[in-house]
């Protein structure tokens, strides 16, 4: 009785942290090309989900065409984000820049609300609702679709960092666009990929969250700190640290919120974060398989 | 090969480069010392397009390369070896190698970035043993080494390098600079720019002598080497 409970909260945690490692890694993949927080993560999720509920319920296109153009509207975005804010502010100090894209998150959300309005909208299960037992706990077939894609996210996002030239590129970019410029890297070009990366990233979360919640223009804040608890956790700079903390916090979330009370769910991930930043800001994950600038 | 004329350059409100003259034919070794602050790192700088000149213009192959960005100079045929080796250190040596090689791999010439491989690693050995090794463990002269092999990748035909000898062991700075006389013997052109004005003199055919950012002498290499006046420039000796 009690161990499938524990294995609820389990379950329910994974799938959680899944979406929290989803958004912590655009904090991470940005804070590694800029140095920057960009506090505008969480509307990109919000927007990735609401863009797909626009093409599914509105305009009526398949539900995985809806899903990819939610996504590519969204990584447009972090392109003209990084274009038309963040790159013009070339020389400018971190501060200024951090300050930016909380410019950005205003900006997107008071946008968001005037095109969908207050409503908060929510996508059918993308393979049905209909739930598995395993040992006395249930799972939900968009909790396994969650966790499958961020399984493949990870794995591909490394394959492309350690095997591609271009990932390459963009990590010899983020630690020295100085030197890497004189190879004929274009280093405010990898920028723009690491945004849209990270965008893509965002969006992705929103679709694959759109089901289980509902959302509405302003619920982008409380995602945007979930991930930046989580990439707290795993070290801000490091894109494995960031996955095992978006895990962790969701299972630390999920148990805590089963054993103490519910009614502390939201405060939990700011604890953690609180509790990072006192006893090790560098993280807990920090270590594990940094690839930062080194003379 | 490259003409530098009344370059000038500067950080804020230091004027680092005033009007500067200077060229390079093909095939040569030219050399530019000077003490520390002399505007000889920044004058590199200003050729290899990490710094925007403020006036003046620079001619490489015919070519106005005045300012134009560091990642479009080195498709043109000039690589910057920068000043404290700049490496990727947790990346591979081959890694570093591969950025290096950047332009080849990016358009797929795979063959043209294996041969250059080769000759980098035939040029310098060591690194072919250190391969899979992150550069950032690599000892301050094999740093050095790949600093330089970095460069090669992307095929120049002239090769700026910013105090290679800096921090190295005597010994480790003559290999490196016999692998500089071997690669200019193959037809590598080569401005060095050098605190150590005895081995660059002695590698170079030319030499031209910074002070607070002007040029003040400029020469045969070996009539530099035995002018005099070169080492009051250098301690600031008053006649």
């Amino acid at each position: 009785m009690l161990l499938s409970k524990v294995l609820q909260f389990v379950i329910t945690g994974v799938a959680n942290g899944a979406i929290y490692a989803l958004i912590a890694l655009g904090f991470t993949l940005i804070y590694n090309s800029r140095q920057i927080i960009n506090f505008a993560q969480g509307e990109f999720v919000v927007i990735g989900g609401m863009a797909a509920y626009t093409f599914y319920v509105t305009a009526h296109l398949p539900l995985p065409v809806a899903l990819l153009a939610a996504i590519l509207v969204v990584t447009l975005l972090g392109v003209a984000f990084e274009r038309f804010v963040i790159l013009p502010l070339k020389n400018a100090a971190s501060i200024s820049l951090i300050i930016a894209t909380i410019g950005m998150s205003i900006f997107l959300r008071t946008g968001a609300m005037l095109i969908w309005g207050k409503e908060a909208m929510t996508l059918p299960h993308f393979f049905g609702d209909k739930p598995w037992n395993i040992m006395g706990a249930t799972i939900l077939p968009q909790q396994i679709f969650i966790i499958a894609i961020t399984l493949v996210i990870v794995v591909g996002m490394q394959l492309f960092f350690r095997l591609t030239v271009t990932g390459k590129a963009m990590l010899a970019a983020s630690m020295n666009p100085e030197a890497a410029r004189l190879m004929g890297i274009r280093s405010e070009r990898m920028v723009m990929y690491s945004f849209a990366f990270s965008a893509a990233l965002g969006a992705v979360a929103g679709v694959s969250i759109a089901p289980l919640v509902m959302m509405s223009f302003g619920s982008g804040a409380a995602l945007g700190i979930k991930g930046f608890s989580a990439a707290i956790l795993g070290g801000l700079t490091n894109p494995l640290g960031a996955v095992l903390g978006g895990l962790s916090l969701g299972v630390i979330e999920s148990v805590g919120a089963g054993l103490i009370s519910s009614a502390f769910k939201e405060a939990i991930a700011l604890i953690v974060l609180l509790m990072v930043l006192l006893i090790k800001p560098s993280g807990v994950f920090g270590k594990i398989g940094t690839r930062r600038h080194a003379r | 090969m490259l003409k530098v004329e009344r370059l000038s350059a500067g950080y804020g409100h230091v004027a680092a480069l005033k009007e500067v003259d200077l060229q390079v034919k093909d095939g040569e070794i030219i050399t530019v010392i000077g003490a520390n602050g002399s505007g000889k790192s920044t004058l590199l700088k200003a050729i290899a397009g990490s710094l925007r000149p403020r006036g003046g213009c620079v001619i490489f192959n015919g070519k106005d390369i005045t300012g134009r960005p560091a990642d479009r100079v080195v498709a043109a045929g000039l690589c910057l070896v920068p000043e404290g080796r700049q490496l990727f250190g947790d990346m591979t040596v081959l890694e570093n190698l591969q950025m290096g090689g950047y332009l080849f791999l990016r358009r797929r010439r795979q063959s043209e970035f294996r041969a250059k491989l080769d000759f980098v690693y035939d040029l310098f050995p060591v690194l072919r043993d250190r391969t899979n090794q992150a550069a950032g463990t690599l000892s301050g002269g094999e740093q050095q080494m790949l600093a330089i092999a970095r460069a090669l990748m992307s095929d120049p035909k002239l090769l700026l390098l910013d105090e290679p000898s800096m921090g190295l062991a005597p010994m480790i700075i003559r290999d490196i600079f016999a692998a500089l006389r071997r690669l200019n013997d193959q037809g590598l052109t080569i401005l060095l720019v050098e605190q150590d004005a005895n081995i660059s003199l002695a590698l170079a055919d030319r030499g031209y002598v910074f002070q607070t950012g002007q040029n003040v002498m400029a020469g045969d290499a070996t009539d530099l080497l035995n002018d005099p006046a070169v080492k009051e420039i250098y301690f600031g000796k008053k006649i």
